[in-house]
C-alpha cells in the first residue's frame, strides 16, 4: 500500500536530491512513498517530511534548537 | 517674872481646843482635797503614761509601716528596674533578629538575582550564538552540502 507525504526541503536543492529521499523513504518504510514538495528556507538545510502521521526532521533548523537549549541548560 | 499654873493650863486647853477645831474644819477637807488631787494626779499620769505607750506603739508601728513601704517602694523599683531591662534586652534581641532577616532576605535577593541575571545572560547568549549559526550557514549550505545532511540523515535513521 504506497503512502503519500508532505516534504519541506530548504533551497538548494535539485530533482536528484528529492528522488534520493523518496528512495530513502520508500526503502525505510517498505513500501512505495510518494510526496507533495515545498521549499521552506527557513530550514536552512535539510528537509522535514510527515508520512504516515510521523515527523522526520534532519533540518538544521531543528539541530540548532537543540544546540540552544543545551546551551542554556 | 510669875508663872501661874492655872494660865498654863488655860492655854493648854487653848492650843487643844483650837487643834480639835482646826482638824475639823481644815485638816480633813484639805487632806481630803490632797488626797483627791493626788488621786487625780495619778491617774492622769498613768493616762499619760498610757498615751505615751500608745505614741510610742504608734509610733513603731508607724516606723514599720514606712519601712515596709520603703522596702515594697525599693522592690517595686527593683522589678521595675529589672522589667525594663528585660525589655530593653528584648527589643535588641528582635532588632538583631529583625537586622540579620533583613540582610539574609537582601543577601537572597541579590543571589536570586544573580541567578537570573546570569540564566538571562546564557539564554541570550545561546540565542545570539544560535541566530549567528543560522544567519552564516543561511548564506553558507550549498547543495552539495544539503545532499550530505540528508544522506547523513538517513545512515543514522535507517
Amino acid at each position: 500500500m504506497a503512502l503519500t507525504g508532505t516534504l519541506r526541503i530548504a533551497g538548494p536543492y535539485d530533482e536528484e536530491t528529492i528522488r534520493s529521499i523518496t528512495g530513502h523513504f520508500s526503502a525505510l518504510l517498505n513500501t512505495e512513498v510518494t510526496f507533495s514538495v515545498s521549499r521552506d528556507d527557513s530550514l536552512i538545510g535539510g528537509f522535514t517530511a510527515i508520512v504516515d502521521n510521523k515527523l522526520y526532521d534532519s533540518s538544521i533548523l531543528s539541530r540548532l534548537g537543540r544546540l540552544e537549549q543545551h546551551l542554556t541548560k | 517674872m510669875d508663872f501661874n499654873l492655872l494660865d498654863i493650863v488655860q492655854h493648854i486647853l487653848n492650843v487643844v481646843v483650837l487643834y480639835v477645831i482646826l482638824r475639823a474644819i481644815l485638816y480633813r477637807p484639805v487632806r481630803g482635797y490632797m488626797l483627791a488631787r493626788e488621786e487625780a494626779l495619778k491617774q492622769q499620769r498613768a493616762e499619760a503614761d498610757r498615751y505615751l505607750k500608745d505614741a510610742e506603739g504608734l509610733k513603731a508601728q508607724s516606723q514599720k509601716t514606712l519601712e515596709e513601704a520603703h522596702q515594697a517602694a525599693q522592690r517595686d523599683a527593683d522589678s521595675k528596674l529589672e522589667y525594663t531591662r528585660q525589655m530593653a534586652s528584648n527589643l535588641l534581641e528582635d532588632a538583631k533578629a529583625e537586622a540579620r532577616q533583613i540582610v539574609e532576605e537582601g543577601r537572597s535577593r541579590i543571589e536570586e538575582e544573580s541567578k537570573e541575571s546570569r540564566e538571562e545572560l546564557v539564554r541570550e547568549t545561546a540565542a545570539l550564538a544560535v541566530d549567528l549559526a543560522a544567519r552564516i550557514l543561511g548564506r553558507e549550505v550549498s547543495a552539495a552540502d544539503n545532499h550530505r545532511l540528508i544522506e547523513d540523515y538517513f545512515s543514522k535513521v535507517g
